[in-house]
């Protein structure tokens, strides 16, 4: 649409505390070039995504994701539900997808003939 | 969401169109209704805006490459005038064949080929468009626009790990960002330690390296309201004779505090290569 803005990768997110211990998170833009999870369900820009952040004592936060997405699916849905633990040192180690690596890896072990998928 | 090879494959005969475009551009949204979702780059601060807070650099700033008439920098962290490099030094930089002295299908920048992060303290100099700063307690993050990531830097008094990429079990492995601690020099200026670099990364755009051991430290210097600057200095004996200025980075506060994306996406990298940078398929080893 002329004059909006650009659907991104991360989306446009607001954010408001529905009570005192939970935040709600209403997300929407999303570039649709991205799945929804590794099954590839896909989702449009118009998507509406609401996180669910419950942090029922100091050391669980539990996570709701629901989806709302009329252009491919007929009503909304549980996206996932999932739950985080509290990490005593606060720190972890940096995970990140090297792109190089992965061209690597589909070109010696994943798809070594060459046969594209697509 | 916009790639850098989009505009790559546009290539620098368009910068001049585009700056006329820009300005036209510009005119027009000084007259449309803004969007509180939009980065305008024609909405700059105006002038310093007062004394800047104490201890405080929460928020989200443009950069060199924001369009916002930032404030260039004195040595360009890109491209700087190097110390002398140590044997082993130059043994590496010989290795490193980077954009500019390459083309697209002789560089074996891992960024350029690949996507491959730029690692600190590339990341800081390269590609900035804008970075957000917020604070914790024990930690302050930098998060920065370009590839959608951040960086942690502890402030709770701990210090920098010694021989990252060393042997035993209790020993860190080197990362792409590496590890960080940050304290307040004075009211304005917020100084941070790095060290333990992923060693495959380069230093700067210039393709000078690192190793895991090099001591990096950023001063971030608030000078005012609306005026940030980063000057970086890289302390490499295994690869220097003496410390590296690697140069310094300004930032302008943005009004609205809104960045637009902007990352590298690799299939889109691979198909410019494929079909216009390195159509002939240079050889890929001597890429890495």
């Amino acid at each position: 649409m002329r004059g909006a803005p650009e659907s991104r990768y991360y989306g446009y997110s607001v954010g408001h505390w529905e009570n005192d211990n939970t935040l709600v998170i209403e997300t929407t833009g999303l570039d649709e070039r991205a799945w929804l999870d590794e099954a590839g369900h896909p989702h449009s820009a118009m998507a509406h995504i609401q996180e669910r952040y419950t942090r029922t004592d100091q050391y669980n936060l539990q996570l709701t994701v629901t989806v709302d997405d009329a252009k491919y699916y007929t009503k909304p849905w549980t996206f996932m539900r999932a739950n985080f633990y509290w990490m005593k040192a606060q720190d972890f180690a940096e995970t990140l997808c090297i792109p190089s690596e992965a061209i690597q890896y589909r070109d010696t072990l994943a798809r070594p003939s060459g046969i594209d998928a697509r | 969401m916009r790639s850098r090879y989009i505009g790559a494959i546009a290539g620098g005969a368009i910068v001049l169109l585009l700056t006329v475009l820009a300005a036209a551009q510009n005119n027009q949204q000084n007259n449309a209704p803004r969007s509180p979702w939009k980065y305008y780059p024609a909405d700059r601060s105006v002038g310093d805006g007062g004394p800047a807070p104490k201890r405080d650099l929460t928020g989200t700033w443009a950069g060199p490459q924001s369009g916002a008439a930032v404030p260039r920098s004195r040595v360009n962290p890109k491209n700087p005038p190097a110390p002398p490099l140590t044997p082993l030094g130059q043994q590496l930089f010989d290795r490193n064949k980077p954009l500019g002295k390459y083309s697209p299908a002789g560089t074996n920048d891992p960024h350029v080929r690949y996507c491959d992060p730029y690692g600190f303290p590339q990341n800081m100099t390269n590609e900035i468009r804008g970075m957000t700063i917020t604070t914790m307690p024990n930690r302050t993050f930098i998060l920065l626009q370009y590839m959608d990531l951040w960086r942690e830097i502890w402030t709770d008094g701990r210090t920098l790990p010694t021989n990252v990429g060393g042997r035993g079990r209790d020993n860190l492995d080197p990362k792409y960002n590496g590890y960080s601690v940050g304290h307040w020099e004075d009211d304005y200026t917020f100084v941070v330690d790095t060290t333990g670099l992923a060693p495959n990364t380069w230093a700067t755009d210039s393709a000078y390296p690192h190793s895991v051991d090099a001591r990096v430290q950023e001063r971030f210097h608030r000078d005012s309201k609306n005026d940030l600057t980063l000057t970086i200095t890289m302390d490499d004996p295994k690869l220097y004779t003496k410390p590296f200025y690697i140069g310094d980075v300004h930032f302008r506060w943005i009004p609205n505090q809104m960045l637009d994306d902007f990352t590298c996406i690799p299939s889109e990298l691979q198909r410019y290569l494929t079909e216009m940078g390195d159509p002939a398929g240079s050889d890929p080893s001597a890429a890495r």
